[in-house]
């Protein structure tokens, strides 16, 4: 918008604040897509067929009906004019079909769709921000702040219905793109909401992508207060149903064919093999459609499911040549487990959830029908073990997290998966080995895998498969973050109020400081200092319970050399019962059944119809 | 109100209660009026900055006393900001190097040039040269040593440096023979307990000998220790009874009681509840080595004697790996396990034998 505003700065004095043909024609073409026509066809070769044959109506979403529901008659309220009904956050996987939902309808209730795109104007900054020539030519107006940039977006785009089409009232406001400055400082993004709320009157909808690894940022563009305080409506979007997905790309092929004859058209099975490979990923899988389509088809089964048969094979060889062939067999069809089975082409890098990661480790579940492959020599029968269902370095690499990070996880939940104290002892004594390792600062980025394989595989060696199903377990998170932040605190306190005894720290901590506080209690004085913190044992720090773990939270990211670590979490009580229920129910089917537990828990909300 | 241990702090050499041949040694060394750096060792408690400051005190006079303190900022090469705290007179100034860690280094050539680099203004009325005192030279890592080394030969004519350390084993070769080394050994049990006397009677209380002797005994040979423990008592019962129960801190009470559940019984359940308690033990500041020695303690007493070698061994084992890693929670922990993990097995042994 700024940047299109500047352009016209040459020819004309008068501004204008926004530009509906410009906006329309770049973000939403959605509008435009002619249906079928003659046009599409020449445009065919060139363009992508996400963009090509988006959804024009709400029947042709990829999306659950409920949700479409859900969102629509937020549309209706909203336009109704009901106080609280001005923002909408919509979050979800990438490629779920949350902007292409929120245009569709946007269209069919005849709103005007603006959607903010981050301006390039910022260019300036290299040129003046520096330090030391901080020199601004005479007559040079700063150009203004993005921040600035976009309150004036914001409110206006709000506040005024558009000029050229008179015909649509109101205005629904885009955000998919938030300015930086916002996700830096979320604060400031409030600042202008609270501002809004008391302005504007149109439709605002943000649209936020969910990650796995760091913490998603829903949580800190928009905390639960603020939410509660904007009265924010949050519809969270799952990833598309394997079902669906295969109608959607059924459509686009039908549509295809339709404009520009049948050209070869993939089989069933290739689809389904696409559609696996592409994690619940409308976007990535329609992309890889049309990538594979412009191939050969013949090849075309081969692209997406050949790869991860030949990796099955290759995997199970080691184990024993002659078995493998039962291997493939007995491998349920769709396992969703299939850290191999990406596909060539189109493949989404799905990342596990720290949750299911945690879980694979420590549950450790075993081949039990493979029985033992290479049975060892009698002095070392100790060691043996049924050959194990996940690969220690695949989970790893697919957690997106710090090895050393990893461990204090696995350290804080492993107790309870281990029978008898000789194997605890034996895990433990793994964990030393990887810290070890991870304490080698030199090396970090190479040894780093090291330490996470070191650490996984020895906690599943001395798994030995015994303990009782016991139950459900809850995951939380490591104390060892809160013990080690609130250890150096009280250190540094201490350090402070000590400044002038110049005692070694052993000798602080030992002995002067608990006797110390002993006397000053017993004299009645001294309450809440920190020597009676650290040297009485009345009131205890740590005991403060140890924050579950919810199935899609993703660790937010700790430095892990820091030392000023801290694991500051507030939440909902509602979401974390929600989670713990939601994750107990996975942990049931991971646990104990066998089948296609990732499969029902993907659509087990909505099961497709 | 000041503690006893600061209110009785004998303040010249004279005074000092024990080591007094050694204090007469010390006297001699400056009333020359000049002295070579000293290094000067021995367990904390023993009385080693008392003997600094009141060398000091024999050197330059009370001004000694009139303390102020300062914060030295440095740069490291690498552009990060360090702050260290010092204790600094007209005559003197001290400093804890190991306070900034990594980067004592630093601090110990910048400061020591800083000082070094400032004439005595008034050298007739003044000693022509000023004291630098570094505490804790034995936490310095090998590159800091090596650094000291090299600015002690330096600036020789300007500073004197003191430096103070538990043991001069883990002090480098270099520089213990640059300096005039003086042990300052712990005091005898005896020696406390007429310490503790001294103390009481200028605070007209009477402790009966018994109790002194415990408090002493108890103390580990640690003035410091002895002084606050006895001054513990007071405040919880007086008149002192000869029976009456020497608080120790708090956290060794809780050590012990932890121990104790480790040998009570051997499961991953009673280890997480072990491990919550050496969680709590950590945030109240208890460095990790000083709970490997306390839990080791208490175990090996009670255990078979049989177990006590293998039990030691383990506990060395993980107390070296403890310096090697950064996470002190896993190595402590798995000292524990392994500890459950030897001693179940002997029990269930000796049991199978009974039978």
């Amino acid at each position: 918008m700024a940047l299109k505003g500047s352009k016209r700065k040459l020819t004309g004095w008068v501004t204008p604040s926004f530009d509906d043909f410009e906006v329309s024609s770049s973000t939403a073409q959605t509008k435009r897509r002619p249906k079928g026509s003659g046009k599409k066809s020449a445009k065919g070769g060139l363009s992508l067929w996400v963009d090509l044959y988006a959804p024009t109506k709400r029947d042709d979403l990829a999306v659950h009906k409920k949700k479409i529901e859900e969102v629509e008659t937020w549309i209706v309220e909203a336009m109704s004019g009901i106080r609280g009904r001005q923002f909408l956050l919509l979050s979800g996987p990438s490629g779920c079909g949350k902007s292409a939902t929120m245009r569709v309808l946007a269209r069919e209730a005849g709103l005007n769709l603006i959607e903010w795109i981050n301006p390039t104007s910022s260019y300036y900054v290299s040129v003046f921000e520096d330090e030391e020539s901080k020199w601004i030519p005479e007559g040079y107006i700063m150009p203004p702040t993005q921040i600035e940039v976009f309150q004036e977006f914001f409110l206006r785009t709000c506040k005024y219905s558009s000029v050229c089409e008179p015909s649509k009232k109101n205005n629904l406001v885009l955000i998919e793109d938030f300015p930086n400055v916002f996700l830096r400082d979320p604060s400031s993004l409030h600042t202008v909401l609270r501002k809004f709320r008391n302005v504007g009157s149109g439709l605002v909808v943000f649209i936020v992508t969910d990650t796995t690894y760091r913490q998603s940022s829903v949580k800190t563009l928009f905390p639960a207060d603020i939410q509660q305080e904007l009265s924010m409506i949050h519809i969270q979007f799952n990833a598309i149903a394997n079902s669906i997905l295969l109608k959607a790309l059924n459509r686009i092929l039908g549509m295809k064919s339709m404009c520009e004859g049948s050209g070869p058209i993939p089989s069933r099975e290739a689809l389904e093999s696409l559609i696996e490979a592409s994690g619940g990923d409308v976007r990535s899988s329609v992309n890889a459609l049309q990538f594979a389509v412009k191939k050969d088809v013949r090849q075309l089964s081969e692209l997406f499911s050949g790869t991860r048969k030949s990796k099955r094979l290759s995997k199970s060889k080691p184990r024993n040549g002659s078995k493998s062939s039962t291997v493939l067999l007995q491998e349920p069809q769709g396992s969703q487990d299939d850290f191999g089975g990406l596909a060539a082409v189109g493949g989404k890098d799905t990342a596990l959830f720290l949750f299911r990661a945690l879980g694979k480790i420590l549950y450790c579940k075993r081949d039990t029908e493979m029985g033992i492959m290479d049975p060892l020599p009698k002095h070392l029968k100790a060691h043996e073990r049924m050959p194990v269902l996940e690969n220690a370095e695949e989970v790893y690499e697919k957690m997106a997290m710090g090895a050393s990070t990893l461990n204090t996880f696995l350290h804080q939940n492993m107790t309870p998966f281990y029978a008898d104290i000789d194997s605890v002892s034996q895990a433990l004594h793994y964990m030393t080995d990887a810290d070890v390792l991870a304490s080698e600062w030199t090396d970090r980025g190479v040894l780093e895998d090291y330490v996470a394989s070191v650490s996984v595989r020895g906690l599943m060696h001395a798994n030995k498969g015994s303990v009782s199903s016991g139950g459900l377990r809850t995951f939380t998170r490591p104390q060892w973050f809160s013990v080690h932040k609130q250890h150096q605190e009280q250190l540094s306190a201490l350090k402070y109020d000590y400044r002038n005894s110049f005692l070694s720290l052993e000798e602080l901590t030992t002995v002067l400081v608990p006797l110390k506080a002993k006397v000053d209690a017993a004299r009645g004085k001294g309450n809440f200092t920190v020597t009676r913190d650290v040297g009485l044992f009345t009131h205890s720090f740590s005991k403060s319970t140890a924050e579950r773990l919810g199935e899609h939270d993703a660790h937010n990211g700790l430095p892990e050399m820091d030392e000023e670590l801290c694991l500051g979490m507030t939440k909902d009580d509602d979401e974390i019962s929600r989670n713990a229920l939601q994750s107990n129910e996975e942990l049931a089917d991971d646990n104990f059944s066998n089948d296609d537990a990732d499969e029902d828990f993907r659509i087990d909300e909505f099961p497709d119809d | 109100m000041s503690l006893w241990v600061d209110k009785y702090r004998p303040k010249e050499l004279d005074k000092l209660d024990y080591h007094k041949e050694q204090a007469s040694h010390m006297k001699k060394l400056v009333e020359s009026g000049d002295f070579p750096h000293l290094l000067i060792y021995g367990p904390s408690g023993a009385g080693k900055k008392t003997r600094i400051m009141a060398l000091l005190r024999e050197l330059y006079g009370p001004g000694v006393e009139k303390l102020r303190i300062e914060h030295e900022n440095f740069v490291t090469p690498s552009k990060k900001k360090l702050e260290i705290v010092t204790i600094a007179s007209n005559y003197h100034i001290e400093v804890n190097p190991s306070d900034v860690g990594f980067y004592d280094r630093v601090v110990i050539q910048e400061l020591i040039k800083n000082i070094a680099s400032s004439q005595q203004l008034d050298t007739g009325s003044q000693r022509e040269f000023k004291v630098i005192i570094l505490s804790e030279v034995d936490k310095l890592t090998k590159d800091a040593q090596h650094a000291l080394r090299r600015t002690m030969e330096k600036y020789v004519a300007s500073c004197r440096l003191i430096l103070c350390a538990n043991s001069s084993s883990k002090v480098i070769p270099a520089i213990r023979s640059r300096c005039f080394g003086i042990r300052v050994p712990a005091p005898k049990v005896e020696e406390i307990a007429h310490i503790l006397q001294i103390i009481c009677k200028k605070e007209s209380l009477s402790l009966p000998p018994e109790m002194a002797q415990r408090i002493a005994e108890k103390s580990g040979r640690n003035l410091r220790r002895a002084i606050l423990m006895c001054e513990a008592c007071r405040v919880q019962q007086y008149p002192f009874s000869s029976q009456q129960k020497i608080s120790s801190p708090d956290w060794e009470v809780y050590l012990q009681d932890t121990a104790r559940r480790i040998v009570d019984e051997q499961s991953p359940n009673r280890l997480l509840e072990v491990r919550g308690r050496i969680y709590e033990l950590l945030t109240h500041c208890i460095p990790p080595d000083v709970i490997f020695k306390g839990l080791l303690k208490e175990l090996v007493r009670n255990c078979d004697g049989e177990l006590k070698c293998e039990i030691t061994c383990l506990a060395a084992f993980h107390e070296y790996r403890l310096g090697q890693g950064s996470k002190a929670i896993y190595h402590i922990e798995a000292f524990i396990a392994a500890f459950m993990a030897v001693y179940k097995k002997f029990l269930e042994e000796s049991m199978s034998a009974m039978f």
